[in-house]
């Protein structure tokens, strides 16, 4: 500790509170999960739901445990200020003791896939081409 | 047997509530810890016994544990 507050480049509250959180997520993760999270910044975690990617600086992504695309993100606070890195431990340790619990309370935002074409993109897809038809036999009568 | 400690998460990272050692640990003192405990669960607190990775939810106090209390959830944006 005395490291962090050489006069001459001290630490501010902020920063020792965040390098505090992180030692206490060092302590709770698994040896494994811990390389992941300082090779990648985020934690994967699964449950019967999905694998759960969690980030100190974004909402936690949870995926398809099979085809591994999104399927939802998930947004989680506590009740207290508290540095990033506290969060990630309490969704670590609910996900892993009661994902249904974590569902009730996080809000939930479920992914629509990018090239999923709606209805609607249908219709209009089938109207240009009933257009173009028209258009080309237009032209063809002159 | 090493020592246990009871931690809350705070602004500051986390602040360390109490430290004993279970085998000299008088009863008043334990009392007093599992009192804290007690309190906060009641507040809706959750508390983890975060032991060499243990990583449980817990309702009851173990004095046999390093335990992690975890504030109130609650959905953000």
């Amino acid at each position: 500790m005395a490291a962090l507050l050489i006069d001459e480049n001290p630490l501010d509250d902020h920063s020792l509170s965040k390098a505090k959180a992180r030692q206490l997520l060092r302590s709770v993760l698994p040896e494994n999960a811990w390389r992941e999270f300082e090779g990648k910044g985020v934690i994967q975690c699964s449950g019967k739901r999905g694998l759960y990617v969690i980030s100190p600086f974004s909402q936690t992504e949870v995926r398809d445990a099979v085809s591994g695309r999104p399927v939802a993100y998930a947004c989680l606070q506590l009740s207290i200020p508290a540095p990033n890195y506290d969060r990630v431990i309490a969704e670590y340790l609910l996900i892993r003791n009661d994902e249904d619990f974590y569902w009730k309370n996080a809000n939930m935002l479920f992914h629509r896939g990018g090239n999923e074409f709606g209805i609607a993109s249908l219709f209009l897809v089938a109207f240009n081409l009933a257009l173009f038809v028209n258009l080309l036999l237009d032209v063809g009568k002159y | 047997m090493a020592l246990k400690t009871l931690r809350m998460m705070s602004a500051f990272g986390d602040d360390k509530l109490a430290e004993w050692d279970p085998e000299t640990v008088s009863p008043s003192r334990l009392a007093e810890i599992e009192k804290e405990f007690n309190e906060r669960i009641a507040q809706g607190w959750f508390a983890a016994d975060i032991t060499e990775k243990r990583d449980v939810l817990i309702r009851e106090f173990d004095p046999n544990a390093d335990i992690l209390l975890i504030p109130r959830v609650q959905g953000g944006r």
